[in-house]
């Protein structure tokens, strides 16, 4: 453990504690979203019948895409802990590569639905999807790098697997909201 | 290391546990409709979410005060909506 990481008034190293307070901002602000959505939803039954247009298929397989990656950056997580640092590189590979499947479905996704019609200004639930889907999208992309840039160096900071894998459970937490309000809901 | 050894084995299970609540979700939502397969989903959600905050980020296992901040915020997305129903709900559409 580094000098810095043990420079904190708390039991926690303070990579950690910067990870906590970074997640709940974020839980702030998707939060937030999510709270405004369901309100507007609750007054516009209509939303059903947009809803039912998003592709279901695509947001469930996507849905269990980000639960696999979750639990393949926790597995890497407990081998980095242990020092197997190969496997623990290896493991966020497979996160990296599984968020690029991910990424590959909603592109699919976006293209079917540009083409149906459906834009961010179509009406209010689109705009809403777009924003909601496209800025988890943009957290999707930043885990990918954060993850990457990890798993090149995890024998030098092993901790940084875990801080990289915190954000990844995020992005993983939002989608499990975002797959019943935008697909199941219809 | 014991420690990890024996949170694998967690793993595993809340993994399954993850993918059983996924298809469970998916099955309510092709087999009901209305507001009970809504609530039902939603719970599901929750318990998801839940599942993956305390055994994948392991907030079961850090000091109070995280548990505090996490609270804090949700605790202030449920103000938010309580303090947006006048807003929104009750105003917003003319009541349509």
């Amino acid at each position: 453990m580094t000098t810095a990481a043990v420079r904190t008034s708390t039991p926690l190293p303070l990579g950690r504690m910067v990870m906590w307070w970074f997640l709940t901002s974020e839980i702030a602000i998707f939060g937030g979203l999510i709270v405004t959505y369901i309100l507007l939803r609750s007054h516009h039954p209509e939303w059903a019948a947009y809803a039912g247009h998003t592709i279901d298929a695509a947001g469930a397989t996507n849905t269990m895409v980000l639960l696999t990656s979750s639990f393949t950056v926790v597995l890497a997580h407990a081998a980095a802990h242990r020092g197997d640092h190969a496997r623990a590189s290896k493991l966020l590979v497979l996160t990296v590569l599984f968020g690029f499947a991910f990424l590959g479905i909603k592109t699919y996704e976006y293209s079917h639905e540009v083409a149906a019609g459906f834009t961010p200004v179509t009406n209010l639930f689109w705009s809403f999807y777009y924003l909601m889907t496209g800025l988890h999208g943009l957290h999707v992309v930043a885990g990918m790098v954060a993850l990457g840039a990890v798993a090149l160096g995890v024998r030098r900071h092993p901790e940084r697997v875990e801080y990289a894998g915190m954000y990844w459970h995020l992005v993983d937490i939002v989608w499990i909201f975002l797959f019943p309000l935008l697909y199941l809901s219809s | 290391v014991n420690e990890h050894t024996q949170n694998q084995l967690g793993y595993n299970t809340v993994f399954a546990l993850l993918v059983g609540a996924f298809a469970a979700s998916v099955v309510i939502a092709q087999a009901m409709a209305g507001s009970v397969a809504v609530f039902l989903i939603f719970s599901i959600a929750v318990v998801k979410a839940w599942l993956v905050l305390n055994y994948f980020v392991h907030l079961r296992a850090e000091p109070r005060w995280v548990k505090v901040l996490v609270l804090g915020v949700l605790t202030l997305l449920a103000i938010l909506y309580v303090g947006l129903v006048p807003d929104i709900v009750w105003v917003y559409g003319g009541g349509s």
